[in-house]
C-alpha cells in the first residue's frame, strides 16, 4: 500500500469519526444551551418558568407556537427525585419531557389527565427509595438521562382561553423532593 | 521521515478528515439535511414530515435537523408537524411574494398554520399576526378555508410575511385523527399557490 493510499485511508477514517460527532453532539449542544436558558431565567433547575403568548421577540426556543402558553422547566434528578404536576386547562393542555439529546420521552395530555390533574415522579431507579412516603402512590417516570426539560403546552385560542391558560399555569410544580 | 514532518504529515490528514466529514453550520441549519434523512420521510405536495420526529427512534440526522429547527418537538402520538419550505410548484417560499394556501379543515383537535422567517422564529409585522387556526381560519360550512400570506395586507385571512427574505411554514396537527396519527400520508393538506409576480 503506497503513502499516498494510506494517507487517503486515514483522511476518509477521521472524516467519519467526525462525522458521526458531529451529528450525535449537535443535539446535546443546542440542548444544553436551551437548558442554560430556561434555568437563567427560572432562577435554577428544577423550578418552573410561565412565559406570555409567544412574539417575535420570544427567542428560547426555536418554533414557538403563538397559540400556546408554555411553562418549562429544567429537571435536575442527580440529588433526588422530582414532582412533576399540573391543572389541565380546560383546553388542550400537555406536559411533555424531554432528555438531553431532545428525545421527547413522556408525555401526557388532559386527555389522560385522572381527576382533573396530572402528577408524576421523575426519579431514575437508583433514586426511587428517596421518593418520601407520601409520593409513593405516585407513578414514576425514569428519564434516560438525569437533566432535561420539562415542558407544560397550554392552548389560548382567544382572549378567554388565554385567561384560562394562565390560571392554569399558576398550578405547574417542578420541585426536587 | 523527521518528527515534525509526522506531525505536520498527521496534522494534514486530521484537518482533512474533520473538514470533510464536519458538515458546515450553514447546511445542517437548512432543509437541505433533511432531505437527507430519508428514513421515515413523507411527503405530500410541498408538505414534509418525518415519523421520527421528537421520538426515541429517530436517527441522529433526523434528531439533529429537530434540534435545530423545531427543539421540544412533541412525538407523533401527540402531534404530527408538516413543514414546507417551497410552493406548490417547487420555487422556494419568498417573503415579497404572495401566496394562497387553500385547503380543508384537517382531522385533528386543533390544527394551526404558522409562518416563520429562516431562522425558525416568528415574522416580525405591525398587525401581530403570526398564524391561523381551525378556529381563527373562520372555515366555511364546507370546511374549507383560505390564507392569504404576503408582504402587504390582502382581504380575508392575511398571514404577514414581513420582510423575512425566505421563510417557512409549519402546519401542527395536536392530537390527529387516528387515521393520520398511524400514517400522516392520509391527512389532506392546503395547497400553497403563488400569486402574481412577486413584489421587487
Amino acid at each position: 500500500m503506497s503513502g499516498l493510499t494510506k494517507a487517503i485511508g486515514a483522511v476518509l477514517a477521521v472524516a467519519v469519526v467526525a462525522h458521526v460527532a458531529t451529528f450525535i453532539a449537535t443535539p446535546h449542544v443546542v440542548m444544553r444551551v436551551a437548558m442554560s436558558r430556561i434555568a437563567q431565567q427560572a432562577g435554577g433547575t428544577n423550578a418552573p418558568f410561565s412565559t406570555l403568548l409567544p412574539t417575535d421577540q420570544s427567542r428560547t426556543i426555536v418554533k414557538p407556537s403563538p397559540d400556546l402558553v408554555y411553562t418549562t422547566c429544567v429537571f435536575d434528578i442527580s440529588a433526588g427525585p422530582v414532582l412533576i404536576s399540573g391543572t389541565p386547562s380546560p383546553d388542550y393542555w400537555s406536559v411533555a419531557l424531554y432528555a438531553a439529546n431532545s428525545d421527547n420521552f413522556h408525555v401526557m395530555n388532559d386527555r389522560q389527565a385522572v381527576g382533573g390533574k396530572v402528577a408524576f415522579i421523575i426519579a431514575d431507579a437508583a433514586r426511587r427509595s428517596a421518593i418520601p412516603a407520601q409520593h409513593q402512590s405516585l407513578p414514576v417516570v425514569e428519564p434516560p438521562t438525569s437533566k432535561g426539560i420539562v415542558l407544560f403546552r397550554y392552548l389560548a385560542l382567544d382572549s378567554v382561553g388565554l385567561a384560562r391558560a394562565q390560571s392554569a399555569q399558576k398550578t405547574a410544580v417542578c420541585s426536587r423532593l | 521521515m523527521g518528527t515534525v514532518k509526522i506531525i505536520l504529515r498527521w496534522f494534514g490528514i486530521c484537518a482533512a478528515g474533520v473538514a470533510l466529514g464536519v458538515v458546515p453550520a450553514r447546511v445542517l441549519s437548512s432543509g437541505a439535511l433533511s432531505l437527507n434523512t430519508d428514513r421515515g420521510q413523507v411527503s405530500i405536495g410541498p408538505w414534509r414530515t418525518s415519523l421520527a420526529t421528537g421520538g426515541t427512534d429517530a436517527d441522529m440526522y433526523t434528531r439533529t435537523y429537530v434540534a435545530l429547527t423545531g427543539l421540544l418537538a412533541l412525538n407523533r402520538g401527540e402531534t404530527t408537524y408538516f413543514v414546507a419550505t417551497h410552493d406548490d410548484a417547487g420555487r422556494p417560499l419568498q417573503a415579497r411574494c404572495d401566496y394562497d394556501v387553500i385547503g380543508k379543515t384537517i382531522d385533528a383537535r386543533w390544527w394551526s398554520v404558522t409562518a416563520y422567517a429562516d431562522d425558525n422564529f416568528l415574522i416580525p409585522n405591525a398587525a401581530g399576526t403570526f398564524s391561523f387556526n381551525n378556529k381563527s381560519a373562520r372555515p366555511d360550512a364546507d370546511g374549507r378555508f383560505a390564507l392569504a400570506l404576503g408582504p402587504r395586507q390582502r382581504p380575508g385571512n392575511w398571514l404577514p410575511t414581513g420582510d423575512a427574505g425566505g421563510f417557512n411554514l409549519l402546519l401542527r396537527l395536536y392530537n390527529p385523527g387516528a387515521d393520520i396519527a398511524r400514517d400522516p400520508r392520509a391527512a389532506m393538506l392546503p395547497q400553497i399557490k403563488q400569486v402574481g409576480e412577486c413584489w421587487s
